[in-house]
């Protein structure tokens, strides 16, 4: 049994247990984030620096691992948000605005069909957040997550910035990969018993 | 019946003439074409004075000319690989079972929020 991603307030963490409009605690809701964060700013597809610690080869080379990671996954796409001009909030609260104001990936891709997936850098503060849509929530774990980070989290260290996004896309492709075939192989033993006392 | 209508048959050496000139006219074409062996030419000057064999190619052009198929073979074959690896040929798509319950929460639509962030500035500091 897989664990549930929990569900976590972006901004001041509190784990709740049931889905409601605003955080029972903090009372944070999206339209809150609307008022803190203003317009939407320009972003492009897959990779978006603001800050420009990217050089143009470091993002066409992201751009071409992001483009391989939304061929094999085609239900998902990978997106990539570095800023240095986060005045006020969190990367999480950031994150959590931008995966769902912006359109990063499928525009018709809300609720359970959104599979995508956002890394939010805030180079200034030296912070970053993965994010997943509701898609993803039932399959990928909160470990997954954690992993995919610390794995990025030398490179950001050090300021290579495209060596740690690319080591955490290559994490998450290769932890999706091994998800998808564990879940074909519980249901082809599943479908097997039926398939057998069903044949003479 | 008449048989004073039909003509007499022609004698016979105008019968053998008419028969010589048939085949002579039939042969005449095949007698004309070119057989498959032409003439010798007959060598010029110039070639009975070049020696008999050609100077062979030295060892080191061949090894240069090895190596350059080689490298020229590699390169193609790394640019393959990267477009190979890049358009995702020899691998297979990944698709996730539908999703049907979605606890949708905060307002959001896309995401509830659910993630995992880190704070880098200091020795890798982690904070889940």
């Amino acid at each position: 049994m897989r664990r549930r991603l929990g569900m976590k307030c972006p901004s001041c963490q509190t784990i709740f247990s049931a889905p409601g409009p605003q955080c029972p605690k903090c009372k944070l809701t999206l339209h809150h984030l609307d008022a803190k964060f203003g317009a939407v700013p320009r972003y492009s597809r897959f990779v978006t620096d603001c800050s420009g610690r990217l050089s143009r080869r470091d993002i066409a080379d992201l751009r071409r691992l992001l483009r391989l990671f939304n061929r094999k996954f085609p239900q998902s796409r990978f997106s990539v948000f570095v800023t240095n001009q986060l005045s006020a909030g969190t990367i999480g609260e950031y994150a959590f605005w931008l995966m769902n104001r912006a359109r990063f990936g499928f525009a018709e891709a809300v609720g359970g069909d959104n599979y995508d997936l956002l890394l939010a850098i805030d180079v200034e503060r030296s912070a970053a957040a993965l994010i997943v849509g509701y898609g993803l929530e039932t399959y990928i774990t909160e470990r997954d997550l954690e992993r995919a980070l610390a794995q990025a989290a030398s490179g950001f260290h050090e300021g290579d910035f495209a060596r740690g996004i690319g080591a955490c896309v290559e994490v998450m492709i290769s932890r999706m990969r091994a998800i998808v075939k564990k879940l074909e192989e519980t249901k082809t033993t599943e479908e097997m018993p039926t398939t057998a006392s069903g044949s003479p | 019946m008449n048989l004073q209508r039909f003509p007499p048959p022609p004698p016979r050496p105008v019968r053998i003439v008419l028969f010589f000139s048939i085949l002579i006219l039939a042969a005449g074409p095949v007698a004309f074409t070119q057989t498959q062996e032409s003439t010798h030419d007959t060598p010029s000057v110039m070639a009975q004075s070049e020696p008999a064999q050609a100077k062979p190619i030295p060892l080191g052009w061949k090894i240069a000319v090895v190596a350059m198929v080689a490298m020229g073979t590699g390169f193609v074959l790394a640019f393959s690989l990267r477009a190979w690896r890049a358009a995702n040929l020899f691998d297979r798509q990944y698709r996730f079972p539908a999703v049907t319950v979605v606890a949708f929460r905060l307002g959001g639509n896309k995401s509830g929020g659910c993630m995992s962030t880190i704070e880098f500035g200091g020795p890798a500091n982690k904070n889940f």
